[in-house]
């Protein structure tokens, strides 16, 4: 399998938009993003992400708007996770570029408690951007 | 030790600790439930009403309206359907009610999840599907766990375990 993750750099950031107001929790009077936003799409074991590096604060809220308006949901935020801590975690990126910046994390083990177990990784200690 | 998860459900917050009850029970055992025991006897005071658990029970009947069609959360999230909503409801209610209630919250595979956050490292998150599967995982500081079990009329041991570590540990 090829490694993809070779096309990215470990500092780079990937944006997770948050279309679910219940992905996003308060702990000790600060946002905090919940695991069940970085868990895989069940059926294709990958997570959406977009590459920002980059790009101005407009813009990436620009995709992630689009992104909700194609799914016909609200968009309340997104959690900016570094491709470093994606490669911790075991996981691979996988730049497919359609549309324009997006990737999707693969290399996701088959076990659910797995999955769970990284995307409790993931999540923790970051810091995610409302939109206002 | 199913033996101790039965002692250990107690809607009256009364002691569990029955000494007959010990009887042909490891020592292990034996230890790990006067230790649960007495976790649960220093936070007696500040232990959750059955009130909080109705309105967590509440908050389950939102989740399943929300997430009750598929693409729930923009992504191709699986919907939540009720038999699932229906084992999430008896796991609820099989909490004991000394553990505070936990975030509710809806998976992208339509799976009910129950989340325990003390903080970045201490964190245990259970998920119930609709044949009372249960998947979980836990940061416990620098230990990790996860696993699966199901539920049927008692929470599993390793459940009430890992309760007790991210409970009491995190603390």
């Amino acid at each position: 399998m090829t490694n993809t993750s070779s096309h990215v750099n470990p500092s780079d950031p990937l944006s997770r938009y948050l279309m679910s107001s219940k992905w996003l929790g308060f702990q000790d009077g600060r946002v905090r993003v919940k695991y069940h936003a970085f868990m895989p799409h069940p059926m294709l074991i990958e997570l959406s992400v977009f590459m920002t590096k980059g790009l101005p604060e407009k813009k990436i809220w620009k995709i992630g708007k689009r992104v909700a308006r194609r799914s016909e949901r609200t968009l309340y935020g997104r959690a900016d996770v570094s491709v470093s801590k994606v490669l911790n975690a075991g996981l691979r990126i996988d730049p497919d570029r359609w549309p324009s910046r997006h990737a999707n994390i693969v290399g996701w083990p088959q076990k659910k408690s797995e999955q769970k177990l990284i995307a409790i990784k993931l999540s923790t200690s970051l810091n995610p951007k409302l939109l206002t | 030790m199913s033996g101790m998860s039965g002692a250990m459900i107690r809607p009256d917050n009364k002691s569990f600790v029955d000494s007959s009850l010990d009887r042909g029970m490891s020592q292990d055992a034996v230890m790990l439930r006067k230790r649960l025991q007495k976790f649960f006897d220093d936070i007696s005071e500040t232990s959750v009403t059955l009130g909080i658990l109705r309105r967590k029970a509440k908050s389950l009947m939102e989740i399943s309206k929300e997430c009750s069609l598929n693409n729930w959360d923009g992504y191709g999230a699986l919907a939540v359907n009720q038999a699932t909503v229906f084992q999430a409801h008896r796991f609820l209610r099989a909490l004991p009610t000394v553990v505070p209630a936990p975030d509710i919250m809806a998976e992208p595979s339509g799976e009910v999840a129950f989340e325990w956050y003390l903080g970045p490292r201490w964190v245990l998150a259970i998920s119930i599907d609709n044949r009372g599967e249960l998947t979980y995982a836990g940061l416990f500081g620098s230990n990790e766990v996860h696993g699966t079990e199901y539920f049927e009329d008692e929470l599993p041991e390793a459940i009430e375990t890992n309760l007790y570590r991210v409970l009491s540990e995190g603390r």
